[in-house]
């Protein structure tokens, strides 16, 4: 009877106390290099426990893929369940180490370990050998294409707008250069000028200075348009040297320092000449004008 | 002023210039080919300025200024400016009298009417300073005593512009109380073949005094009345402007070629200096010609050029030639 007691205590123990189900198992033991071999890893506790670092525990075989913890609950025990792919790029036989999980209470529950095989691939020599695979096409990817795409289109429309500029700039310079050809010949403008003086009549008025002033502007302008000379910025001394240089006949030269010099007079040592003189040196820019232009034509058709 | 008192004027210069004939008559004797020289010196001479001469040894500068003073009959003294020199050799001193046991004063050869201070820029600043004080104020202070300088007193200062090495270049606050900067060159092969001539052959002309001080002194009156219409002093001012803000004149690309315009001493100095030469061409009044005539000479010293400048090798002379060539002549 007793014997009887002791047994039945004993099986109410085994049933009463916790229990922890540990083990794992692989698809294959045997993988090509490179391969790789599934681990299924099964816990059954009735207890929490603590899940081991496995990509630690399988080195120096690679983890390639650690899948999620899968739990289920079944009559008062939770089952546990991970998927890892394994693989090697070496050759050998390697032992999978047995996988320690500790329980709550501080038990230590071992899985098996096991051994796998990665094994070399086997070379055919008796085949031709064959090039390294060819490039892979790429397919046409639009977002990626994008920033060049919009570059191009400004710098076209940069290149479209710098051509405009240039045809307008030269469209101007020749517009410029038509309205320098349309204008009145040098002599009739100096002639225009000279009537114009002469209508206002200055002198009789008493501004004898203001008519020497306006009458050796006028001269200037014309000699700088006839000559293409610049005797707005030059003095009488040297605008007669400069019409020398353009072989500006002696007498005709000799007229045209007397006016000038008459018109220093005028103009800056308060000289007031007679009406005579006025009229005389009147009479002599017409002369001047006309003779100027007749010598220069002359010139230029030689 | 109308056009009668001009001819007055003009008429006065013709008897009153004379003697300018004679004194460049006389000065050729000696001086010969400097003409542009010669021309400066009588400009400082009857516009009451200094004149501040550059050029290589041997131009005949201090043989100028000598013959000069001999032919007006003036008191010639001639500094030599060394690194050692001091303001009391120049201005003079106290010196103590034993016998009278008292301090005397003893003048330096700055009291007279020609001076040359030769190689000015050899000497230190003090020195310098001393002598532009008493060109500026026209009176020396010794001790407790001031003196007037004599009149006329004209200065005459020489630079080197070789071999600068050891000198004490001019502040450009005391350039500009010279009138004129005159820049010699060296004289033509024809005259230069004359001068040879002349020193083998033992030729030494003497010069005879030909004009009193007094006719300097009176010439320099009639200088301030020629007569100088507004239209010239509108063109002076557009020249000075020119040289202080040239984009107003259509010169933009000078303004970063030039670091400082000229002072208003350049516009009263280039007025003066175109009296004296209208005045010298037997003129009673200014033409523009006169302005242009004078115009480097009265504005290289007072145009201050930048690093860029001197890097593109411009100087102030071509500044003022394309000053000359925008401003509108009236």
């Amino acid at each position: 009877m007793n014997r009887l007691l002791y047994i039945t205590i004993l099986l109410i123990s085994t049933f009463t106390f916790a229990q922890t189900k540990v083990n794992v198992t692989v698809d294959t033991n045997r993988a090509l290099i490179g391969d790789v071999i599934h681990l299924d890893l099964n816990v059954q506790s009735d207890a929490p426990i603590l899940w081991p670092d496995l990509e630690t525990l399988m080195a120096p075989v690679e983890v390639q893929k650690l899948g999620v913890i899968d739990s289920i609950l079944t009559s008062n025990k939770n089952s546990y369940r991970q998927n890892i792919s394994i693989q090697h790029f070496d050759t050998g036989e390697f032992v999978l180490p047995q996988i320690p999980f500790v329980s709550y209470a501080g038990d230590t529950f071992y899985t098996d370990s096991i051994t796998v095989s990665f094994i070399p691939v086997l070379l055919d020599t008796t085949n031709a050998v064959f090039d390294i695979k060819e490039p892979e096409e790429v397919p046409f990817n639009f977002s990626e294409a994008k920033p060049f795409i919009y570059g191009s289109f400004v710098l076209i429309a940069l290149l479209v707008l710098i051509y405009y500029i240039i045809q307008k700039l030269r469209n101007k310079k020749e517009f410029v250069e038509e309205q320098v050809v349309e204008l009145i010949p040098c002599d009739e403008e100096a002639i225009d000028a000279l009537k114009n003086l002469e209508l206002q009549g200055l002198c009789a008025k008493g501004e004898v200075k203001n008519h020497y002033v306006q009458l050796t502007d006028i001269l200037r302008s014309y000699f700088d348009r006839e000559y293409q000379l610049e005797t707005i910025e030059s003095t009488t001394d040297e605008i007669v040297a400069l019409l020398k240089v353009q072989k500006v006949d002696t007498l005709l030269l000799k007229e045209i320092a007397c006016l000038l010099e008459e018109a220093d007079l005028v103009k800056f040592a308060k000289s007031s000449p007679d009406s005579f003189t006025n009229d005389r040196f009147m009479r002599s820019s017409y002369r001047i004008v006309e003779d100027c232009h007749k010598m220069n034509e002359e010139v230029q058709d030689v | 002023m109308d056009s009668v008192e001009i001819k007055e004027i003009n008429e006065k210069i013709k008897q009153e210039s004379a003697f300018i004939d004679l004194l460049t008559l006389e000065m050729n004797k000696v001086i010969i080919g400097q003409k542009h020289m010669i021309e400066r010196l009588l400009i400082g001479l009857l516009g009451n300025g200094h004149i501040l001469l550059e050029g290589v040894p041997g131009l005949a500068k201090t043989l100028a200024i000598n013959t000069l003073s001999k032919a007006i009959s003036g008191k010639f003294s001639r500094i030599q400016f060394t690194p050692d020199l001091l303001p009391s050799d120049v201005i003079g001193t106290t010196v103590y009298n034993m016998p009278k046991n008292e301090f005397s004063i003893k003048k330096g050869p700055i009291f007279g009417n020609f001076i040359l201070a030769d190689e000015i820029n050899r000497a230190p600043a003090k020195v310098q300073s001393a002598l532009l004080e008493a060109m500026q104020e026209r009176q020396v202070t010794i001790g407790d005593e001031t003196f007037a300088m004599d009149e006329p007193f004209l200065v005459l200062a020489t630079q080197n512009p070789v071999e600068q090495e050891g000198t004490y270049p001019l502040p450009e606050a005391q350039v500009d109380r010279f009138m004129l900067k005159t820049v010699i060159d060296y004289p033509k092969q024809e005259d230069e073949r004359t001068i040879m001539r002349n020193s083998l052959n033992g030729q030494h002309e003497i010069v005879k005094p030909v004009v009193t001080l007094e006719e300097i002194l009176k010439a320099r009156e009639i200088v301030k009345t020629v007569y100088m219409d507004e239209k010239i002093e509108n063109y002076i001012l557009d020249i000075i402007f020119a040289t202080r803000y040239p984009e107003r004149f259509g010169l933009e690309h000078l303004t970063a070629l030039i670091s400082f315009g000229s002072s208003p001493r350049g516009s009263i100095n280039l007025a003066t200096a175109a009296k004296v030469y209208a005045f010298i061409k037997r003129r009673g009044y200014v033409v523009p010609e006169d302005v242009r005539a004078v115009c480097h000479d009265v504005l290289r010293h007072r145009i201050g050029v930048t690093y860029e400048a001197e890097a593109e090798n411009v100087s102030s002379e071509d500044i003022i030639n394309q000053i000359l060539n925008k401003v509108e002549v009236p």
